[in-house]
């Protein structure tokens, strides 16, 4: 993965990172076409309706001014909305240790989300592909519903969720006879 | 007739143009704080960084040669943005 970090934000010192997660690539890529597509098309009718009106635009020394300026502050603009798709995109993961599953979630640039609920609260997993794209590239949301208080996780856009739901239940059930035993050694 | 002079049409422009600087900021001193010093972090804001520069740098190479102490007019209904009114 590009960005595999070697740790995450609030990991304990015993924990041992089983995944990492990011939304797929694909996710972010659409945001670009996107973004191109709301900078080309007005830039692209502008032209046209210059050739179409035989239109002067750029012949006043006021028109030519007001076209820099504002295509320029329109482009930063895009450029800033891209860099903000980026960080959302880059900082949320998802992340599945020996111990807990965490959901870190940007939202926006002053909201973040993290909730974590250990493994052996972990109920049920389930994965769902949907739509053209994400059947063709292997990528989708996993569920996880758990016995705490935010019920229900969810792992949005992420590569192979078969193989993470399998990790999951793996994992869990894994903690859960670890917590048995130590529960039976105690007695 | 419609004129204004063109140092408020700047002063316009620098405002809007520093209230998207400073929210790219924001958003790089976010990019650092909660994903630090990493290769694609590093790399995404040099990205991010080159852009807003080349923007800035071509809108000040085209705007250089305005005369901003001037006033500008707009002869309506004979506006030049409107030719088809």
């Amino acid at each position: 993965m590009l960005f595999h970090l070697p740790t995450f934000p609030g990991q304990q010192p015993d924990e041992k990172i089983i995944l990492q997660l990011h939304r797929h690539w694909f996710v972010f890529v659409t945001k670009i076409f996107t973004i191109v597509a709301v900078a080309v098309l007005p830039t692209a009718g502008v032209w046209v309706w210059i050739r179409a009106a035989h239109w002067q635009l750029l012949a006043g020394s006021l028109s030519h001014t007001l076209i820099v300026m504002a295509g320029s502050v329109y482009l930063l603009f895009l450029w800033l909305l891209l860099y903000g798709f980026w960080l959302d995109y880059a900082l949320d993961f998802f992340v599945v240790t020996n111990k807990r599953v965490v959901d870190i979630e940007q939202s926006g640039l002053f909201s973040r989300t993290v909730a974590e609920q250990r493994l052996i609260r972990v109920q049920d997993v389930t994965h769902v592909v949907k739509g053209f794209w994400p059947t063709m590239l292997h990528y989708g949301h996993v569920y996880i519903q758990t016995a705490g208080e935010k019920e229900r996780f969810v792992f949005e856009d992420v590569p192979h969720p078969d193989q993470v739901v399998m990790t999951i239940l793996q994992h869990s059930e894994r903690a859960e006879k670890k917590a048995n035993a130590e529960a039976i050694e105690k007695k | 007739m419609v004129q204004f002079s063109a140092i408020l049409l700047l002063y316009i422009y620098l405002g809007l143009m520093g209230i998207l600087l400073i929210i790219s900021l924001g958003h790089l001193f976010h990019a650092i704080r909660f994903d630090g010093f990493n290769p694609v972090s590093i790399f995404t804001s040099g990205l991010f960084i080159a852009g807003m520069v080349t923007v800035l740098w071509a809108s000040h190479a085209l705007l250089s040669d305005a005369d901003w102490s001037g006033i500008f007019r707009i002869d309506l209904p004979n506006a030049q943005l409107l030719p088809f009114l």
